[in-house]
This record gives structure tokens, C-alpha cells and sequence, in this order.
């Protein structure tokens, strides 16, 4: 098969190549109950997720924009983006399988590097749906299932229907519903009882079709005493219009159970990225975000954890940066809703040529929880003149019996460091890389290596010309 | 309480007509301000918690404007509100009507009538709320500094209500180009249904420096929602400190907008809730530090202590202008939960629009009484009662302490302590 490569349009956007489009199925533009009929009926889904599909797009529709958001909400046409494509026939078991010009896009990513090195599986989602999935062989016996979303729907249908849609309701948000209703891809993931798996299980996604919504969506569950670290990395060609990412993703972390989940967004300038990430903490359970996001027109997210039983604890780390024309409105939300739960969160974000990156936090602690700890740390960076940093760090306390803590700092890049740096024999480009890259340390080593070394990479790409 | 020896009271209901009856005696600058502000009124919606943040935890669309009446009467027999206080002049009203009005400083202008700086900070159109205000104003304190002039002595400015009514009181201030005022305004109440809507603006001029500090001590149903904005010019100070007291809501929305290059805003505030009788049921602070010019300096710091079923929300933003480079701005919101149905809201808020910036910083706490303070003061042979009050005023020492009049900081600490006692 030929691989026809445009040229790049936007010089600065490293993954700025796209593959002429192969889909075999593509639905219109626009959004009716119709198109949503016809995804579910491609998919060959059971009567109860239809049901659940067409009932979350009359939420959709009746949902407005939060009053809260960024102004670029405002922007998104939905009218002109194809809810729908699907790029291959089923899935492919075996990377040689793999339709070659799409091997082609992933191997510009390094995925068959990666997966040589330490892959535990690979759901990697070239348009909306999984076409690539390989699961090591230790890890199936010790029955753990990773599956692309809908291959775990028709597998293992009476899980996906116990937790589909428990812990983020479509109604939670009109873009929650909207993903209720069109949803296609993403990962199911089951962790049994007791298992840990040492690790790190990887997806990567990637829009290729002009105006392309994407809606993956995707559900982990971890049993009790079990551990998991979810990876999951974007990257996407850019094309001139407007294209629009609107995922879900469900965790329930229950009794003594880990779950670390790892985002490193770099959509291209021109994605909205409007997502959804919640997940439950159980008695002694431990959640984990790591958020990282440098891409994208906009993004709000703000990963959440419900800290449902004693001993619960939560952690958030973001890293947002923001360069021309972009908005990060990214943060975080803790639920302290029982006794004995501690929860921190520490964010850190860079703003530059005129980005904005906005902190934005719920910590809430429900009556009679009492002995809860919690922390909230921001700090902004900003690289130049007309850059902007938001902090909005709502806190919510119904409870007596607590600490809460919030810290903020903003400043810019320090000219007795930048001055101590050079005199040291670093040009001043080179002493504002290693400011940045130690004031994003914290969030960076809490990475997979070859991660921190590709975030490390990217924010030196960002940073190019920062100074003078 | 207090309350002078008013007689006849003469109710009228919010209607057109009342609001012309009141602006019968009106400058021209206030009658047209009156009249804007009536048509507003019917046009113009009241906040929502739904869609404005400054009021997310606080839905007044549920209030029914039309029970509070307007009071109006003009007799009064002589007050004997005469003070003993060390001040630079008194102005004082009853039920919106001014009862006293002394200067005793030459450099120093107090009147009740309005100047045409009324209106320019917290204009008539913000939302249905302030263009009633304005409608239904009635008693404008303006207190105004000559230039040049330093005025050791504090004026005090005292308004007491003792009906039931929708009360609008005014304060203007207004300090000369270099010169230097303190103005501390008390506002009373007794224990009756009153909806309070003070406004106060301040105006500093060039290079001068205002303390000003209000005092809500209204009475157990009465609920107040205040503005209080300044406007800056170079190189001038504002230091206001804002104590609510006692009172069912004391809501105030505190700006200050340094549009002056080299201006600095500190701005403080204590609340004290109990909600078992004494204290604060609700108290509901919104802060904007805007800093527009350079060199530009905010300092901020809120506190409450809680018992009862009482709740404080703090939501403030300190923004940082495109122009204001070379700004430093510092936040901070301290909560104290003494009940285990108190309940604390905070969201101090940046807003950074320039890299040019000194430090900008912002924290918040929320929680109890210290364990290990509470263990030592035991070990010094306190009981756990008198150690919770001497770490409630300890927490509020520091802002109490900026109270410029040594009787009523007095004052003021005996009744936090009193509040104190039906915590626990």
C-alpha cells in the first residue's frame, strides 16, 4: 500500500504530517439521532446502549456550555464535524497486520520502538477505532483484559454494563453527554483481584480525518489489591479547521487497589480538547493523575477523584503549557466524601507568545469527614509579555476536622538566575531551557523515561526563541 | 442599643412614587442618578447565583424586595449620641435620616448631601440590587480631606436602622491630593427583618492615604449586601478593613481598582459566625484587587472563625493587568472551623496577564483549632474553653489590631468574645 505524506502545513507542529485518509466508513458531518443509530448499529451494539447513546444526545442538545469556561467554547461548530469514522474492518491482533500506511503514521510516533523495549500492550487509535492491539502473554494469564472499548462491550458486556456510565453519568456535562452518545474506541481495562502489573499499559491516539470528532471511552476497573499504570499519549496532525476531541474516562480503584493514569496531550493547535476523566477511590485505594498538557486550542480538563471510604487518597499532577493562541484550562477536582482521606495536588504551568493557562480546582470535603488532608500547590511560570496565568482554586468545606492548605505562586523567569546561568557560560537561550526544565521537574519525574525524555524534548521545542 | 429618641415613623412600600417622594430634595447630579436608577430597577435582573460567581453561594432572587419597606420620617427630638471619642467629626443617621453631622478639623468637609462623585465608583446599572440602592437612597455621608492636610483623628460615620425596611445608605470619600484620613463607619440594627444595600466609595487622590474601616454589627435578622469600591491615583494607599460583627447575611463585595501608577490596596477582613444568636449566620466576602497601572501593590487578608451552623465564603481575584508591570500582589483567606456544622468556602482567585510581575502569590487554609496550641495552653492549666477563645483571638489579633480607635477595638474584642462563649 502507498503512502502519500501532505506537506506540512504548520512548520512549527512537529507531528505536523497527516497520511491521506483510507477510511472505509465515514459518517456525515452534523449530529442526528440517525448518525447515532447508525454508530451503534455498525457496531453491532445490544439494545441498552443505543437506548443509553440517543438518551445522552437529548442531554447533549439540551445542555448549555458551563458559564465558567473558557470563551472558545463558544467557537466550536458541531454541526461541522463527522461524528464517525472508522479506518479498518475489525481489529488486528498482529502489528505485521496492520494496514502499512497506518504503521507508517505510528512508526513517525516511535510505537514499535516502544513496544520492543517494554510495551505491556498496545491499543494504539488511529481514527475512532482500536486497530492495533497486542497483549503479552503474561499478562492474559494473569487475566487481565485490555481491550479496545468496543471489543470489550461484545466480550464482556455484563461488566461494561455494571460500570458504563456509573461514575460519570452522561448527564454530568454537555460533553460527557455528547461522548455518551457518539463514543467509539477507547480502552476497557480489568485488573483481577491481587494482580500487579509492573508495566505500563499504553494507548496512543491520534486524529487523522478532517474535522474529525473523537470520542474514545474508556473504563478501568481495578479490582482489590491490584496495581496498574495507564499511559496514554496524544499526538495529531494539524489540518486548517477547527477539530474536536471529547473523550471519557472511568476508573474505580477499589479496596487497597493503585491505579496510576498518565496523560501527555499534544494535540495540534486547532483541537478542542474537552474531556472527562473521574475516577472512584475505595477504602485504602490509591489514584494517581498525571496530566500533561501542551497541545491543543483548548483544553479542559480536569481529571477527578472521589475519595469514597476511609483511607482513600488521591493525587493530582498537572503540567500545562500554553503557547500562541492556546488555552489550557486544566486542573484538577478532589471529593473528600469519607473520613480518613488525604489528597494532594500540585500544578505547575508554563505560559508563553501570548498562551493562557488557567488552574482550575475543586477541593470539597462533605459534612462528618472529618480528619482529612489536603493540598493544593500552583505554580506559574510566565515566559513573555502578554502571556497570562489563571488561578481558580475553589475550595468547599462542610467539615470541621480538617487541613486544607492552598499555595500559589506566579512569577517570571528570574533575572538573577537567568544573569548567575550565564555567567556560568550558558547562552541565555540555554539558561531559560534549564530554569523551565527544573521548575517542571516535579511533574517529569513522576514520568515513564522515555515520556520525561519526549516532554522534555517537546518543551524545549516550545521554548525555541523564548528569549530575546 | 442606642437609638436615640426618634418618633413617628412613617412607612411607605417600594413603589415609584416613594422613590420620587425621596428625591423630592434632591441635588440635580442625584435626581437624575434617582430617576436612571428607578427605570433600571424595573428593567434590570437581580444576581444570579447560577451565573454570577461572586454570588454562587448566595441566591438572592429569592429575596422578596416588595416586604421591606421604605421608612421615612424627619422628626426626631434631640440624639443623644454624642460621643467621647477622640475624633475629627461625627456624622450619624437613623433609619437613613442624618441626626448629627460635626466636624472639628478645618482641613476636613463632612456633608450629607450629594457630591458629584456619587455614582462614579459603583454605578446604578451593575444589576437590579444597586440601581434599588439608588433609587431608594437615603442617608449619604461624604467626607471629604482638603489637600495637603494630615488628619490625626478618625471620623466616624454611624448608621443605626430600627424598623423593619429596605435600607440604602451612602458613604462618599474623598481625600485631597497628599493628605491623610481615617474614616470608621458602624452600622446597627436591631433584631428586625432589614435588607441593608450600603455603598461606599472612596476616591484617593494623588499621593494620599485613606485607612477606612467598617463595622457590621447589625442585628439577628437583618441581612446587608454591601460594595465598597476605590479608585486610586498615583502613588495613594487605601487600607480598609471590613469586620462583620453580628448580622443574619453581611455580604460585601470589597474592590479596589489602582488605576494610579505606584498605588497600593490593602484590604482586610474578619468574620466572625456563630450562628446561635451572636456572630454572623452568613458571611459572604468578594475582593477585586485590579491592578490596572505599574507598580502597582496589593496585600490582602481575610479571616473567619466559625461555630454553629454558620458559613463564610470567601471568593476574591487579584488580576494583574496587560499594563501592570512590575506588580506584587499577595492573597490570603484563613478559616477557622469551630463546629462540626460550620462550613467554609474559599477561591482566591489570580489572574495574571503580564510576565512583568514583582511576585504574585495566593494561599488558603481551612481548618480547626490547633491541636498542639490547644495541648499547651491546657498543660498551662486553661481549660479547653479558655484555651479555644485565647486562639480565636489570637487568630483574630492581628487584624483587630488595625482597628484605629483604642475604645471600640476594645469594644469590638468584648463582643467577639462573647461570641466565643456560645461556641462551645
Amino acid at each position: 500500500m502507498s503512502t502519500k505524506r501532505a506537506t506540512i502545513e504548520k512548520a512549527d507542529y512537529e507531528w505536523g504530517f497527516h497520511d491521506e485518509e483510507e477510511a472505509l466508513f465515514k459518517a456525515n458531518k452534523g449530529l442526528t439521532p440517525e448518525i447515532v443509530k447508525t454508530i451503534s448499529k455498525m457496531k453491532n451494539e445490544p439494545q441498552w446502549m443505543l437506548d443509553l447513546r440517543l438518551s445522552s444526545l437529548d442531554l447533549f442538545l439540551e445542555k448549555e456550555n458551563p458559564s465558567w469556561g473558557s470563551d472558545l467554547l463558544e467557537t466550536i461548530d458541531f454541526d461541522n464535524i463527522h461524528y464517525y469514522v472508522r479506518a479498518t474492518d475489525k481489529d488486528e491482533q498482529d502489528w505485521d497486520d496492520v494496514p502499512e500506511y497506518i504503521r507508517d503514521t505510528f512508526d513517525k510516533l516511535g510505537i514499535p520502538e516502544a513496544e520492543k523495549k517494554y510495551l505491556a500492550g498496545v491499543g494504539a487509535q488511529y481514527d475512532s477505532e482500536v486497530v492495533y492491539h497486542n497483549i503479552r502473554e503474561d499478562l492474559e494469564k494473569l487475566g487481565v483484559i485490555f481491550l479496545g472499548m468496543d471489543q470489550g462491550l461484545a466480550e464482556y458486556e455484563d461488566i461494561v454494563k455494571e460500570h458504563f456510565g456509573r461514575i460519570i453519568p452522561p448527564g454530568d456535562n454537555k460533553y460527557s453527554a455528547l461522548n455518551t452518545a457518539v463514543w467509539s474506541g477507547g480502552s476497557f481495562i480489568y485488573i483481577p483481584k491481587g494482580v500487579k502489573v509492573d508495566v505500563p499499559l499504553q494507548a496512543y491516539f491520534r486524529i487523522n480525518t478532517e474535522n474529525m470528532g473523537q470520542f474514545e471511552r474508556t473504563l478501568i476497573i481495578a479490582d482489590e489489591g491490584s496495581e496498574v499504570h495507564y499511559v496514554e499519549g496524544c499526538t495529531a496532525p494539524t489540518y486548517s479547521s477547527d477539530s474536536l476531541h471529547s473523550a471519557v474516562v472511568e476508573i474505580i480503584v477499589k479496596k487497597n487497589a493503585r491505579v496510576r493514569y498518565t496523560t501527555i496531550q499534544n494535540w495540534s493547535n486547532n483541537v478542542y480538547n474537552l474531556v472527562t476523566k473521574r475516577a472512584a477511590a475505595y477504602e485504602n485505594a490509591v489514584m494517581e493523575w498525571v496530566d500533561g498538557n501542551l497541545g491543543s486550542k483548548l483544553t479542559t480538563k480536569f481529571p477527578s477523584v472521589f475519595l469514597m471510604e476511609p483511607g482513600a487518597h488521591g493525587e493530582i499532577l498537572s503540567l500545562a503549557f500554553a503557547g500562541a493562541g492556546q488555552h489550557q484550562d486544566a486542573g484538577g477536582k478532589i471529593v473528600h466524601m469519607a473520613p480518613h482521606t488525604t489528597s494532594s495536588v500540585v500544578s505547575k504551568s508554563l505560559s508563553k507568545n501570548g498562551g493562557r493557562t488557567s488552574y482550575r480546582g475543586l477541593l470539597k470535603v462533605y459534612e462528618n469527614c472529618n480528619d482529612v488532608r489536603a493540598s493544593v500547590r500552583c505554580d506559574a511560570l510566565l515566559l513573555d509579555e502578554g502571556s497570562r496565568s489563571d488561578t481558580y482554586p475553589t475550595m468547599e468545606v462542610d467539615a470541621p476536622d480538617v487541613a486544607i492548605e492552598h499555595e500559589a505562586y506566579v512569577s517570571k523567569l528570574s533575572e538573577e538566575q537567568l544573569f548567575y546561568l550565564q555567567s556560568r557560560g550558558l547562552t541565555e537561550d540555554q539558561a531559560a531551557k534549564m530554569i523551565v526544565n527544573g521548575f517542571i521537574e516535579p511533574i517529569v519525574k513522576e514520568l515513564p523515561m522515555e515520556y520525561a525524555v519526549e516532554l522534555n524534548r517537546l518543551i524545549e521545542l516550545q521554548m525555541e526563541g523564548a528569549i530575546g | 442599643m442606642e437609638t436615640g429618641s426618634q418618633i413617628e415613623l412613617l412607612e411607605k412600600s417600594i413603589t415609584p412614587e416613594t422613590s420620587q417622594y425621596l428625591g423630592l430634595e434632591d441635588s440635580d447630579h442625584l435626581a437624575l442618578l434617582r430617576a436612571n436608577a428607578l427605570q433600571l430597577s424595573s428593567t434590570l435582573e437581580m444576581p444570579s447565583s447560577q451565573k454570577e460567581r461572586p454570588w454562587k453561594y448566595f441566591d438572592i432572587s429569592q429575596l422578596t424586595i416588595d416586604d421591606y419597606p421604605i421608612v421615612m420620617t424627619g422628626k426626631f427630638k434631640e440624639t443623644s449620641l454624642a460621643k467621647n471619642k477622640k475624633a475629627a467629626g461625627f456624622i450619624e443617621f437613623i433609619n437613613g435620616k442624618n441626626v448629627q453631622t460635626k466636624s472639628y478639623h478645618k482641613s476636613l468637609t463632612l456633608s450629607t448631601s450629594a457630591t458629584k462623585q456619587l455614582g462614579q465608583a459603583v454605578p446604578p446599572e451593575s444589576n437590579r440590587l444597586t440601581a434599588l440602592h439608588y433609587a431608594y437612597l437615603q442617608g449619604i455621608a461624604v467626607v471629604e480631606s482638603h489637600p495637603n492636610e494630615k488628619i490625626d483623628e478618625p471620623i466616624h460615620i454611624e448608621h443605626r436602622y430600627t424598623a423593619k425596611q429596605f435600607a440604602a445608605p451612602h458613604t462618599v470619600i474623598i481625600a485631597g491630593a497628599n493628605s491623610n484620613i481615617e474614616v470608621i463607619e458602624q452600622f446597627f440594627s436591631e433584631d428586625l427583618p432589614i435588607l441593608a444595600t450600603p455603598i461606599v466609595e472612596i476616591f484617593a487622590g494623588p499621593g494620599s492615604a485613606i485607612n477606612y474601616t467598617s463595622i457590621h454589627r447589625w442585628g439577628t435578622e437583618t441581612q446587608s449586601f454591601g460594595t465598597q469600591q476605590t479608585i486610586t491615583e498615583d502613588n495613594s494607599q487605601i487600607k480598609s478593613l471590613s469586620l462583620a460583627v453580628s448580622g443574619k447575611v453581611v455580604k460585601q463585595h470589597i474592590g479596589a481598582t489602582l488605576k494610579g501608577r505606584g498605588s497600593a490596596s490593602e484590604m482586610y477582613g474578619a468574620g466572625y459566625g456563630s450562628g446561635m444568636g451572636k456572630g454572623v449566620e452568613h458571611i459572604d466576602f468578594y475582593t477585586l484587587q485590579d491592578h490596572i497601572a505599574k507598580d502597582t501593590f496589593s496585600d490582602l487578608l481575610f479571616k473567619s472563625a466559625l461555630g454553629g451552623k454558620s458559613r463564610s465564603v470567601y471568593y476574591g481575584i487579584t488580576r494583574i493587568g496587560e499594563n501592570a508591570r512590575n506588580a506584587s500582589a499577595n492573597q490570603q483567606n484563613r478559616n477557622l472551623l469551630l463546629s462540626p456544622t460550620a462550613k467554609a468556602d474559599s477561591d482566591p482567585v489570580l489572574e495574571i496577564l503580564t510576565n512583568d510581575v514583582q511576585r504574585v502569590s495566593h494561599g488558603a487554609t481551612v481548618g480547626p483549632v490547633d491541636d498542639e496550641q490547644l495541648f499547651y495552653l491546657q498543660s498551662r492549666g486553661l481549660t479547653v474553653a479558655q484555651a479555644v477563645d485565647l486562639l480565636i483571638q489570637g487568630f483574630f489579633l492581628e487584624l483587630l489590631d488595625r482597628i484605629p480607635d483604642d475604645q471600640l477595638r476594645q469594644e469590638i474584642e468584648a463582643l467577639v468574645e462573647s461570641s466565643n462563649n456560645t461556641v462551645h
